[in-house]
Order: structure tokens, then C-alpha cells, then sequence
């Protein structure tokens, strides 16, 4: 249970682009073809492990719907990562790209990394949105891109383990102040330390364990 | 000012009536004047602090702001903003006149404050703009008074009306988020309001639920929890578990959080005591300990068996939850708050302990072992196994909440365990067995306390002894056969008879049969308890049933308890009595068996038994108001669902109901039924039904089904014939209104007829119904006569004849009615059949008095014919000369014509002077009787 670091995620766009999809995939590795449309917001929770710490994932997923709009907003401040979902096969989700790329803009930490996912790459014969496309507005807007397949698993880990590897990477930069939770990262006890105290907002993250040497 | 000055005369008027109303409403508007018109700030903080002082503790000034002063408050907020003075205040007068005060009870009207929140919550800008001055500055104000009143308010505002509170907020960007970042406010004051703010808007929002989790509400609420001492800390405690709670009831995603961010092992923190807590606790720490195990039992709460369909998301997670809960050792937490040296010194804490433990345990067998190996140091500080403890709590606990749940925890753990209930069988060891005694110790063993307290001298002990004791035998056949075996007593002398269990039981009903003390709740509770542990014996058990019935006079006992006076439960009691025959009766053998040393009991010899001295009907009644019985309706319920609590309530009750539940809750208060119970028994009614049905239709008593069938055959196709004829007047009653319409027509002749044959069937069919009901009661006596014969099946019979007699009543009535409903359709018709006689008399009359008229007129007009036939000659010889001659007879004419006028006018009036003046005329002219005579007359003079 004990982690290095969790990162907490979004998962945002039109509805039916297998957002829920992904998630399920990702925390239970299996496909349900068919799902209830997602009411406001589902949670799901998975440890992945980087350069060897080991960093648990907090994944809200949202639903797609304008209605939720509002709801779904009140998530982005708090998260260091979001997957922004289109599907391959319909382009007016890809053409809707622009308006939530706004919104997480308007609502989102200035450092939240946003990963592009232009799902159900299985339905190659149904296409309607081609990859250079997609690399073209990830390029255009500073986002990591990558096409998957919620159905066949394909690139699915890749964009959960990619993205938080992103954040990683920022948090080494000394891009964050990871004491400030509101970023949507916490600093756990580090791997192996048994529960020790708790984290408070103001103090430094604990120090790794010098005792030993 | 001219609105205000409206806004004035208005809440003036409004305000009449109170106590001084009028004054404080006027007060009111002035200083909302003072405040909007005020010319420097000094003037206004003076007139906002003014206004505070006068709605301080003020219902009335208080209904008065609400009524219109809002919109001036609210825009001296958002104009005046940099005058903190004014700000404070201003929210300040908000705070007091949206906060729900302490009202009297007996105060009437409607609660002006929680008026006064929905119009504030109401207001679109108010709610954003309160959140900005929550904001981080400069959208917000860094003011220590104004983010605290503000906070004050929100959480008025959401006492008073939670879902637009909730509206407003999910729908203002990042509202719910700035509201989080208040439990991380330095100033605790701040926090602590905070925590209540987002208690009272968690309560019923998933969404709200979902995003403050998501804010990281667990990490800091178990970090202040941790801060404030657990469970041993104040108030805020119970706050922060309340919020706890809130964010876990029914939110599977936020108990997937909880659990998957390792929340949970902390959480356990919570439900550990110190020590001291033996002798006694403050209110406070029973308050939060009874929050946190309200925590506990959220996350594990099994579908309860009355709850048919479940959020599968909800399941799974309850699994999960109890999974991680037994990795974190809640088992050994719950054991100590329950049973630990007797347990935490607070009945409530310990019952809702046993009632969590339970749910940690059901349905799971690997936590069922647990449990079984689990020992705690009980009240005599010696090491005891956790299931004895448990025992020990549910035999002797003065609390009924607490017993009950410590029977239940039982019951759980007997349920589909038969391993389990096998080794608590085995502990039934004899009592004075020395050997066995002091291997265990002084605590003694599970069975020897069960055994004691149910022959013990305590009725309540007894009672509840013996629901444990069903509990290890329900659905276990080994056991039910190992228990009838068990001596209690090790024999004094070889040869005297071992003291059994069953027999003991029997011998409490009979004793408690004589001795009298027929209104003691605790003795009737025990029968039925009692009643209620052979019940579960004897089912599937034939061996317990020879035990039970065949000794001499047990039976004349069993039916002596179906007919017994037994007070308060006398309707529990009896029904249980009966449905014990009822089992006997269903679980008996069918025949003697050849090869028996010993006479037994058969099916047919009981039926027979209850039959005759007892009554069929009679003993299907005590069964029916068994299902009547409000103990009974209660437990068919099922258990209820836990409800949100809230704060002032909790720590308030903690301290009541342990009053009230030894008080009001004694012997008379403890429930003799459980669900499963009140879910099993319609379904065996139906089955004892249905056997004693067969049991009618054995030899002797086929003649008399039979007339009884027949009888009933009759009545059914009399009361079909009576339901058709119905139709019948039903419909004829119909066209007699349609032919009335046709008769008024004057075209009712053909309507008439039919209705007058329709009547005749209907009256005919009638007949036939009354016969056939005749018929039918006839049918019904014989069916009587021929039952009377009948010996053994008499009672039965009469009560159904008796209601197949009523039903004939019924039937007669019924054909008496449809009687008298055609006869007075028949007098109807004669009615409308006379006045259409009549009618047709008259027009008759009017016909023939024509056809005199008309032959009159015929003959004046050959009269009139003769003398132009005259006058045309005449003219043609005088050449127009005889004018006068002429005249006159134009004259006589005219007259002649005026008398017919009359003549006809009078006919209509009067006819038979006139009738007889015409004929006459007639007679005079000629005999020609019709019209066309008299035409043809005309013709031949032309």
C-alpha cells in the first residue's frame, strides 16, 4: 500500500469515447462492450510503478455529458494529470478537442500535464480521424499523444504510465511544489518505510530515510 | 427610498399581531434605510451594528429583515466591500436571521429562519459572492470575522435549504473546491466551521460527496482526527466522523477511494480505547465511538435480507471493505469495544460493537472461523472464547438492544455454519460433569451457560436461551438429533432416567401453564421463545416430534397453550402454539410403522386431534392473527436502513437511549419474531393448509365433501346467474331511458314492446336466479345435514357453511334486490305505457274531432260553393246590380266563417259541446262521415 507518490487523474471528453472504457482496462484489465452511461464522476485506483517508486494513480472519470459540465469542472484544479479522450471514428469528438482543451485551461493547475487519446483504434475500417491529425493538434497545443484501444488494450497502459511519467519527470525538474496538494500530487512514505507520520500541507516531504547509512 | 419605504408599510402589515412586532419592523426598516442612505461609514457600521443588537434573539425582527431587507444587506456587500467594519456586521445580521435558533416548540407559524435561508439561498449572486470572499485574496477577503461569518452563513444556509445550497454551489465554478480549502484554514475556528459547512452539504449530494474526496477530504480529515485524540477527543471528532460518514454512505466510488488509499488502517485508530475506558466514559467519547462504529458499519453493511435488489457497484464494495477491515484486525477492535473485560462502560457503544460484528461475519465463513478462535478476557478477567462472551452478554445484558444484537451476532454465526453450530452443540456437556467443569474453568463453557440460564429462574435469561439454542440447531439435523440425546444431569443412580432438554422445555410450558402468572411479560416472552426453539426442532426432525408428542399429556399441554390466557402476548403465544402443531403436523409420520416398539403419533391421529379439539377454522385462525400480531408486522419489516444523523442529535441520544432502551425496551418490549421467521411462516401456513385439505379428503368424510362440493357448485352458478342478470337490468334499464325518449317522441309503441318483454325476461330470469339460489340453499342444507353426519370434520365444515349460508344470504339478497330493481321497472313501464294510452287516447279524440271539423267545413264550403254557383248567374243576368244582395252574403259568409274559427278554437278548449253542435252541422249538410267525402261532394258541385 505504501507509495513514493500518488498522482491524481482526469479523464475528460464527449461522451460515448470510451472514457470508462479506458479506466476499466487500466485498473481491472477487461472490456465491458457495453456500459452504463457515466453520472458524474466514477473513481478507479491502480499502483504503477516508475524507475523503480512505486506511484499510485487516483483516477476520476468523468462523465461526458454537457449537463455534467459544471460537476466535472470542480475536478480539474486538483488533478496533475488529465487523458483528454476523442474517438477515432466519430470527428465531431475530435472537433470538440478545442472547447475542453478551454475549459482545463480556464479550471486546471497551469502545470497539469494533459495526455491525447484518440480511442478505439481496433476500428481502423471506420476510421474518420486520421493519426497525423491527431499528432498535428497534440504538437499545435504542447499535449502527448497517443491512439488506443480501450477494446484490445492497446497503448492503454502506455497512457497512464506515460502521463505519470511526464509528472514525474516535473517533479524532478522541480517543476512542483509537491508539499501543495492541491496540485494533485502527494508524497507517500516512500516504499518499504512502514507508516510513519502524516504528511502535512506546509511541511517538507519527509526526507528519505537516512538512518540507515 | 420610495422601495424601502414600500418594502416598510409591507413587512409593517405582515407583522401585526406579534408582540411588539410592529415597533421592531419599523426599527428594522430604518436602519436598512440608515444602512443604504447612510451619508459617511460611520453612520452606517453604526446603523449594521444597531440592527445586529435588534435581531439578536428577536424571532420577529428577524421574520421583519427577511421580509424584503435582504436585497439591501446583500448590495451593501457587494458595493461596500472594502469597509470591513460593514462587512463583518452585514454578515453578521445575515448569520442570526438564517441560523435555525433554539424555538420554543410550542411557538406557531412557520419557522421565519428557514424562510429566511431558502430566500437568501434563493438569490442568484448571493451564494457566488459569499464564495468569493472565501477566495484567496484580492477575489477574496483575508479577514479573519468576515471568512468565518461567511462560512457561519453557508452553513446556516444549508441547514436551512440543503439543496439549494448544493444547487447554487455545484453550479459556481470551483465552489465546492474553495470550500475545502478551508479545512486547511490556520485559524481552527475557521476549520471546525468548516467541517459542519461540508457535513451539512455531503449529507444528501453524490456529487458534492464525490469532489470534496476527491479534494482529499479523507487525508485531512483523519489528519485533524489524529490532531484532536481519536476517539478520546471533543466534539470535533464527531464532526469529522459525521463528515466521514456522509462522504461513505452509499458512494461506492468513495469507498473504493477510502479503501484503495490505505484510509481504512487509519480509520482503525478510531475505534481504539484506552484501558480506562472500563470504568466509564465521558458523553462525548461514547458520542464519537458511537459515530465511528456508524463509519464502520457504512462500509460493511451486508444486504440485508429484506432488500431484494442491490446496486452491484454497493456489493462489491461492502466486500471489499470487510476484506481489508478483518486485514486491520476490526475484529479484535469490535471484540474489545463489546466484550473486553465486559466491555466499553457504555451500552449503546457495545450494542452497535455487536451489531458491526455481525456484519463483519455474515455470510463469511473464513471470518466466521475467526471468530470461533478468537478469545477475549471477559468480566472476571479470566480468558474466555469470544462466542461465550457473546453468549454471556446476550443471556445477561440489562440493555435489550445489546442482547439482541449479541444474539444476532450469534444467529449470523450459526447461519449455513454447520461446523460451527456442531461445536457449540458439543459443548452442551452435562451439568455437575466435574471433569468437564474443571478443565474449563470457572467461566464454565458455552453450552453450560445456555443450559443454565434457560432452566434458570430468570424468565428473560430463559427466553433468551432458548433463541440461542435454536440458533445452534436451525437447519441441522446431526444437532437436533445430538441435542434430543444430550443428558443435562449426570444420572444419580444407574438406573434413573437422564434429564434431556426437550422434556425440560416442555415441563417450563407446563409450569408456566399453571402457575398463573398469566400477565408476566417475561414468562410469556419465555413460551414464546421456547415455542419458537421447538418450532426450529421439530422441523425436518421426526424423531424431535416423538419426543415432543409422545409422552402422556403433551399434548392435551399443547392444546391447553393453544387456548391459554397469556396477557400481552396471548396472540403470540396461541399462534405459536399453533404453528408448532402445525409442524408436528407437516414433519409427523404419515403412518405407524409396522416394526415400532411404541405406539407414535401419525399424521392422521393429530389432524384428527386438532380437528376435533381444537377446530380446523379455529386453528387457521390463531394462525392468521399470528400474522396480525404487531410484533410480528414489525419484524416481516425487516431491518431498517441507517439513516444520516445529525451532530446536536448524537450526542444527546447517546445518553437517552440507554435510558430509554432499559426502561421502556424490558420484557415487554423485546421482539419473540425476526425476518426470517415472519418470511418462512405464510408459506407453511399454506402447506399445513393444504395437508389438512388432503386430510378432509380421506374415506369417511368424501360423502360430505362431496354434498359440500356440490352445494358450493350450486351457489357458484346461482351467483352467475344473478351477476348476469344484473347485466341484463343494468342494460334494460338503459333502453327504458332511450324508449322514454322515443315515447315523448310519440313513437314508442315498437320501444314499449320491447322494453315490456325485456321486463318479463328479466322478471323471469329473476326467477330462475331465486330458484336456483333456493336451489343452492337447498343444496347448502344438505351439504349441512350430510356434514352433521360427519363427526370428526363438524367444526370445519360449519365455519365454511356458515360462510357459504352467508354468501346464499348474500346471494338471496342480492336476487331479492334484482327482484325489486326489475318490479319497479315493470311499474315504470306501465307508468310510461299508461300515459302513452292516454296519449294515444287523446290524439284519438283529436283525430275523430278532425274529421268532424273537417266534414263541417266541407259543408260550408258547399254552402259557400251553392251561393257563388247563384251569384255567378246572377251577376252575368244584373250585370253587378244586386252589390248589396252580394254583400250580404259575403257578410253571412264571413260570419259563417268566424263561427268555424270560434267553433275550432273552442273544440281545442272545451270539445264536447262543441263536438255535439258540430254533429249538427253535420247531420244538417250530410251524413258524409270522412273528408274525402265531403271533397268529392265538392268536386260533383264544381
Amino acid at each position: 500500500m505504501s507509495y513514493a507518490y500518488l498522482f491524481k487523474y482526469i479523464i475528460i471528453g464527449d461522451t460515448g469515447v470510451g472514457k470508462s472504457c479506458l479506466l476499466l482496462q487500466f485498473t481491472d484489465k477487461r472490456f465491458q462492450p457495453v456500459h452504463d452511461l457515466t453520472i458524474g464522476v466514477e473513481f478507479g485506483a491502480r499502483m504503477i510503478n516508475i524507475d523503480g517508486k512505486q506511484i499510485k494513480l487516483q483516477i476520476w472519470d468523468t462523465a461526458g455529458q454537457e449537463s455534467f459540465r459544471s460537476i466535472t469542472r470542480s475536478y480539474y484544479r486538483g488533478a496533475a494529470g488529465a487523458l483528454l479522450v476523442y474517438d477515432i471514428t466519430r470527428r465531431e469528438t475530435f472537433n470538440h478537442l478545442a472547447s475542453w482543451l478551454e475549459d482545463a485551461r480556464q479550471h486546471a493547475n497551469p502545470n497539469m500535464t494533459i495526455m491525447l487519446i484518440g480511442n478505439k483504434s481496433d476500428l481502423t475500417h471506420r476510421r474518420a480521424v486520421t493519426t497525423e491529425e491527431g499528432e498535428q493538434f497534440a504538437k499545435e497545443h504542447g499535449l502527448v499523444f497517443l491512439e488506443t484501444s480501450a477494446k484490445t488494450a492497446h497503448n492503454v497502459e502506455e497512457a497512464f504510465i506515460n502521463t505519470a511519467r511526464k509528472i514525474y519527470e516535473k517533479i524532478e525538474q522541480g517543476v512542483f511544489d509537491v508539499s501543495n496538494e492541491s496540485y494533485g500530487i502527494k508524497v507517500g512514505y516512500g516504499a518499504g518505510g512502514s507508516a510513519g507520520g502524516t504528511v502535512r500541507p506546509g511541511d517538507p516531504a519527509p526526507a528519505k530515510s537516512s538512518s540507515c547509512c | 427610498m420610495n422601495v424601502l419605504g414600500k418594502v416598510a408599510r409591507g413587512v409593517g402589515g405582515y407583522i401585526v399581531g406579534a408582540e411588539g412586532g410592529k415597533s421592531e419592523a419599523e426599527s428594522v426598516q430604518q436602519y436598512l434605510q440608515r444602512i443604504s442612505d447612510g451619508d459617511n461609514p460611520e453612520e452606517r457600521q453604526d446603523a449594521v451594528a444597531e440592527l445586529r443588537d435588534l435581531l439578536e434573539g428577536r424571532p420577529e425582527a428577524q421574520a421583519a429583515l427577511g421580509n424584503g431587507g435582504f436585497p439591501v444587506l446583500i448590495n451593501a456587500l457587494r458595493n461596500e466591500r472594502g469597509d470591513l467594519e460593514l462587512v463583518r456586521g452585514v454578515l453578521e445580521c445575515l448569520v442570526i436571521a438564517v441560523q435555525p435558533g433554539e424555538r420554543e416548540s410550542h411557538r406557531q407559524g412557520p419557522d421565519s429562519n428557514a424562510i429566511n435561508a431558502e430566500l437568501l439561498a434563493k438569490s442568484p449572486d448571493t451564494v457566488p459572492m459569499l464564495l468569493g470572499f472565501l477566495d484567496e485574496e484580492p477575489a477574496g477577503i483575508k479577514d479573519f470575522y468576515v471568512r468565518y461569518h461567511t462560512v457561519q452563513l453557508l452553513t446556516a444556509l444549508a441547514a436551512g435549504g440543503p439543496y439549494r445550497l448544493q444547487g447554487a454551489i455545484l453550479a459556481a465554478p470551483m465552489g465546492v473546491v474553495r470550500l475545502m480549502d478551508l479545512l486547511g484554514d490556520s485559524h481552527e475556528v475557521i476549520r471546525n466551521e468548516a467541517i459542519l459547512l461540508l457535513s451539512g452539504l455531503t449529507r444528501s449530494s453524490a456529487d458534492i460527496q464525490k469532489i470534496v474526496a476527491f479534494e482529499g477530504a479523507f487525508e485531512r480529515v483523519l489528519q485533524i482526527l489524529e490532531e484532536e485524540g481519536w476517539s478520546q477527543g471533543g466534539i470535533i471528532v464527531q464532526d469529522c466522523t459525521e463528515l466521514l460518514n456522509n462522504l461513505l454512505r452509499n458512494n461506492p466510488a468513495n469507498q473504493l477511494m477510502f479503501r484503495e488509499t490505505g484510509h481504512l488502517s487509519k480509520f482503525a485508530s478510531l475505534l481504539q480505547i484506552p484501558e480506562r475506558s472500563r470504568r466509564g466514559i465521558p458523553r462525548q467519547v461514547a458520542a464519537n465511538l458511537l459515530s465511528a462504529l456508524a463509519t464502520l458499519s457504512l462500509l460493511i453493511t451486508p444486504t440485508p435480507p429484506n432488500v431484494k435488489k442491490q446496486d452491484k457497484a454497493q456489493e462489491e464494495s461492502w466486500a471489499a471493505n470487510r476484506a481489508t477491515l478483518m486485514k486491520q484486525g476490526a475484529l479484535g477492535l469490535l471484540l474489545a469495544l463489546a466484550l473486553a473485560h465486559g466491555g466499553v462502560a457504555s451500552p449503546p457503544v457495545r450494542g452497535q460493537a455487536l451489531v458491526c460484528l455481525e456484519r463483519l461475519i455474515s455470510a463469511m465463513p473464513q471470518y466466521k472461523e475467526a471468530l470461533m478462535s478468537a478469545k477475549v478476557i471477559g468480566s472476571t478477567e479470566a480468558e474466555l472464547p469470544a462466542l461465550q462472551a457473546i453468549l454471556q452478554t446476550a443471556l445477561r445484558s440489562r440493555d435489550v438492544e445489546e442482547a439482541t444484537a449479541a444474539e444476532h451476532v450469534l444467529q449470523a454465526f450459526c447461519r449455513d455454519n454447520a461446523e460451527g453450530q456442531r461445536m457449540l452443540a458439543a459443548t452442551l456437556t452435562p451439568v455437575g460433569d466435574t471433569s468437564a467443569e474443571s478443565m474449563r474453568g470457572s467461566a464454565g463453557t458455552f453450552g453450560g451457560e445456555l443450559v443454565s440460564a434457560l432452566m434458570g429462574p430468570d424468565a428473560r435469561a430463559t427466553a433468551r436461551a432458548a433463541a440461542v439454542l435454536a440458533d445452534l440447531l436451525r437447519g441441522n439435523a446431526a444437532c437436533k438429533q445430538q441435542v434430543l440425546a444430550t443428558p443435562l444431569e449426570i444420572p444419580q443412580t444407574a438406573t434413573s432416567e437422564p434429564v434431556l432438554l426437550l422434556p425440560q422445555c416442555c415441563r417450563y410450558l407446563s409450569l408456566a401453564l399453571s402457575s398463573g402468572r398469566h400477565g408476566d411479560a417475561g414468562i410469556s416472552l419465555a413460551v414464546c421463545s421456547i415455542l419458537r426453539l421447538l418450532i426450529t426442532w421439530a422441523q425436518d426432525c421426526p424423531p424431535a416430534i416423538d419426543a415432543l408428542l409422545m409422552p402422556a399429556g403433551r399434548i392435551p399441554m399443547l392444546l391447553d397453550l393453544t387456548q391459554h390466557k397469556f396477557g400481552a402476548r396471548q396472540v403470540a403465544c396461541t399462534g405459536l402454539a399453533a404453528v408448532l402443531l402445525g409442524v408436528c403436523l407437516l414433519y409427523s409420520t404419515p403412518t405407524q410403522p409396522a416394526d415400532s416398539q411404541q405406539e407414535r403419533v401419525t399424521t392422521a391421529v393429530l389432524s384428527d386431534i386438532i380437528s376435533s379439539r381444537i377446530g380446523l377454522a379455529a386453528f387457521f385462525g390463531l394462525l392468521d392473527a399470528l400474522k396480525q400480531d404487531p410484533h410480528f408486522v414489525q419484524a416481516a419489516s425487516g431491518p431498517t436502513a441507517s439513516k444520516p444523523t445529525a451532530r446536536s442529535g448524537q450526542a444527546r441520544d447517546e445518553g437517552d437511549s440507554s435510558l430509554a432502551s432499559s426502561t421502556a425496551g424490558g420484557a415487554a418490549g423485546e421482539n419473540p419474531f425476526d425476518y426470517e421467521f415472519a418470511e418462512w411462516l405464510p408459506g407453511f401456513v399454506d402447506q399445513v393448509h393444504r395437508l389438512s385439505m388432503e386430510g378432509l379428503r380421506r374415506p369417511s368424510n368424501e360423502a360430505a365433501l362431496a354434498e359440500y362440493a356440490h352445494g358450493a357448485d350450486e351457489l357458484q352458478s346461482a351467483r352467475a346467474q344473478i351477476v348476469d342478470q344484473q347485466r341484463e337490468l343494468e342494460e334494460l334499464r338503459k333502453r327504458l331511458s332511450q324508449s322514454n325518449g322515443a315515447a315523448s317522441n310519440g313513437s314508442s309503441q315498437k320501444a314499449e314492446q320491447e322494453a315490456v318483454e325485456r321486463i318479463s325476461a328479466a322478471e323471469a330470469r329473476a326467477r330462475q336466479a331465486e330458484a336456483k339460489t333456493s336451489q343452492a340453499e337447498a343444496g347448502v342444507r344438505q351439504a349441512e345435514a350430510s356434514t352433521a353426519a360427519a363427526q370428526a370434520e363438524v367444526n370445519t365444515l360449519r365455519g365454511l357453511l356458515e360462510a357459504s349460508e352467508r354468501e346464499a344470504m348474500q346471494l338471496r339478497k342480492a336476487a331479492e334486490e334484482a327482484l325489486a330493481a326489475a318490479a319497479k321497472l315493470e311499474a315504470d313501464l306501465e307508468g310510461l305505457s299508461g300515459a302513452y294510452n292516454s296519449l294515444e287516447t287523446h290524439s284519438f279524440t283529436l283525430e275523430a274531432r278532425l274529421r268532424q271539423l273537417e266534414s263541417s267545413a266541407g259543408s260550408l264550403q258547399q254552402g259557400a260553393a251553392a251561393v257563388s254557383a247563384t251569384k255567378a248567374p246572377a251577376e252575368d243576368e244584373e250585370d253587378g246590380e244586386d252589390d248589396d244582395g252580394m254583400n250580404d252574403l259575403l257578410i253571412c259568409l264571413g260570419q259563417e266563417e268566424q263561427k268555424v274559427e270560434r267553433l275550432r278554437a273552442k273544440l281545442e278548449e272545451l270539445g264536447v259541446d262543441v263536438d255535439s253542435l258540430l254533429e249538427g252541422i253535420g247531420n244538417d249538410e250530410n251524413d258524409g262521415e270522412d273528408a274525402d267525402d265531403a271533397d268529392g261532394n265538392e268536386h260533383d258541385l264544381t
